[in-house]
């Protein structure tokens, strides 16, 4: 095999073509790990396992590489893949709830808006987001974070579109919700309940 | 992003410190190397076995082939086949080269029809002083056994009376031949395996190859099958008596 290394980082997709499979590889897939890492941080919550999940990605992206159409979207492929992975170790290590118990959060969390702290921290952020359900969280990074069009997101959860909306939807108010328990611990909901200024 | 309500502001704000909070994460360098290494090694092992699979396959072919070559199949021209039944038949006492030869010679190496031909014109072929060995033999061999041929015919100068069988059970001969100046079982110094209603029955076997014999006056007979040395033997033992008695008939 070629070195990977044997080309940049960025080639033009229409250059790609003719390029022997490892240049290709290197040009197409490689660029985008660092996207694939961080999904897959907050897909299975661990650092080490993420580690782990994208190597997976890569050689599978890798072994099946053949089948990939050179200037078609190969980090949506990529992100495909990665979700693919994400279940079958989801699987494995049975440490996700199912839909079912999903849902069951969804009715007893979702209430009205609440307003969100001004100042939050990255932790915070990633910490509200890591509590809400595996399947509104996956469709928020794919859509707010990776700004992957519904119909892309579709195809990468193996979902319908709608539900990808409803997923999107409800992810968000859920990731509100958590922030706004955030707001209440600094007093900003008690304070706006009561009609006081601050 | 489309957050459709009141809630605009806040819900682009939103997305932006998410966005921000989930790209913080940063990539550890050393797993861009890691997964270098594991798809280098990969493809190293993957071009091995695109080498390594068809070696094997050819290698497996090879000694198929080799294989197959020294039980006889795959020999084609007459000196192949020649040299395997001079190799054959070096591994047996000279008094069972005799029906052995003619086995390989005109049975085992014969292409042999799709139908099986009319016993009657067997019979015929055969003549009237052979042709009731046709009835002998078909009574005793399994029922899958087709008579396919029953002629006269000859190998290495000596005249022969073959019938040879064809069926699930293998290949199956009965050999007839004169005896030579002086030749007999008894001169070779061999030792019957089993004598059945007086007659001395004599055996050998190489490769696929099981012989049964014994002699009468004028002549050798031979049961050659590919059945099993005690298949083989029951057979000859269970024709015997009739073939002797036949052929006590025409030596007068």
């Amino acid at each position: 095999m070629a070195d990977l290394h044997a080309v940049a980082n960025w080639v033009p997709a229409s250059m790609t073509a003719a390029l022997p499979v490892a240049d290709r590889f290197n040009a197409e897939a490689m660029p985008h790990m660092t996207d694939i890492f961080r999904t897959a941080v907050r897909l299975v919550g661990e650092r080490a396992r993420a580690e782990d999940v994208v190597q997976e990605v890569y050689l599978q992206a890798w072994k099946s590489f053949h089948r990939f159409e050179s200037g078609t979207n190969c980090r949506a492929w990529l992100f495909k893949i990665l979700f693919h992975c994400v279940n079958h170790h989801r699987r494995k290590w049975f440490r996700f709830p199912l839909l079912k118990e999903t849902e069951d959060f969804v009715e007893a969390n979702l209430t009205s808006p609440t307003p969100i702290p001004a100042h939050l921290t990255d932790q915070e952020v990633l910490a509200a987001l890591d509590r809400i359900p595996t399947e509104f969280r996956s469709v928020v990074l794919l859509v707010d974070v990776e700004e992957f069009a519904y119909k892309e997101a579709a195809e990468i959860t193996g979902t319908p579109i709608g539900t990808v909306m409803s997923r999107l939807s409800r992810g968000r108010k859920l990731l509100r919700e958590q922030l706004a328990g955030v707001a209440r611990s600094y007093g900003i909901g008690k304070i706006a309940e009561e009609g006081k200024t601050v | 992003m489309n957050y459709n309500n009141e809630n605009d502001q806040d819900g682009l704000r939103l997305t932006e410190q998410l966005k921000h909070a989930v790209r913080s994460e940063a990539m550890p360098p050393y797993l861009e190397a890691r997964i270098r290494n594991t798809i280098q090694s990969n493809a190293r092992k993957s071009s091995m076995m695109r080498w390594l699979v068809p070696a094997s396959a050819a290698l497996l072919v090879c000694v198929g082939v080799t294989i197959a070559y020294q039980l006889g199949n795959l020999r084609i021209t007459a000196a192949s086949q020649e040299a395997y039944n001079g190799h054959v038949t070096n591994q047996v006492a000279t008094i069972m080269r005799v029906g052995l030869g003619d086995h390989i010679h005109c049975a085992f190496f014969r292409k042999y029809p799709k139908n099986a031909p009319n016993v009657q014109d067997l019979a015929k072929s055969l003549g009237p002083e052979y042709s009731p060995l046709i009835p002998i033999l078909r009574k005793h061999v399994p029922e899958d056994c087709v008579l396919m041929a029953a002629h006269e015919c000859r190998y290495h100068g000596r005249k022969f009376v073959h019938l040879s069988m064809k069926g699930g059970s293998g290949l199956v001969s009965l050999l007839i031949a004169r005896k030579g100046d002086g030749e007999s079982f008894k001169t070779e110094s061999l030792i019957p395996a089993l004598v059945q209603s007086g007659i001395p029955i004599y055996r050998t076997g190489v490769q696929r190859f099981q012989v049964a014999s014994f002699e009468s006056r004028d002549h050798l007979v031979y049961f050659i099958s590919d059945m099993g040395q005690q298949h083989n033997t029951d057979m000859m033992v269970a024709i015997a008596p009739q073939v002797k008695q036949l052929l006590a008939n025409l030596e007068g």
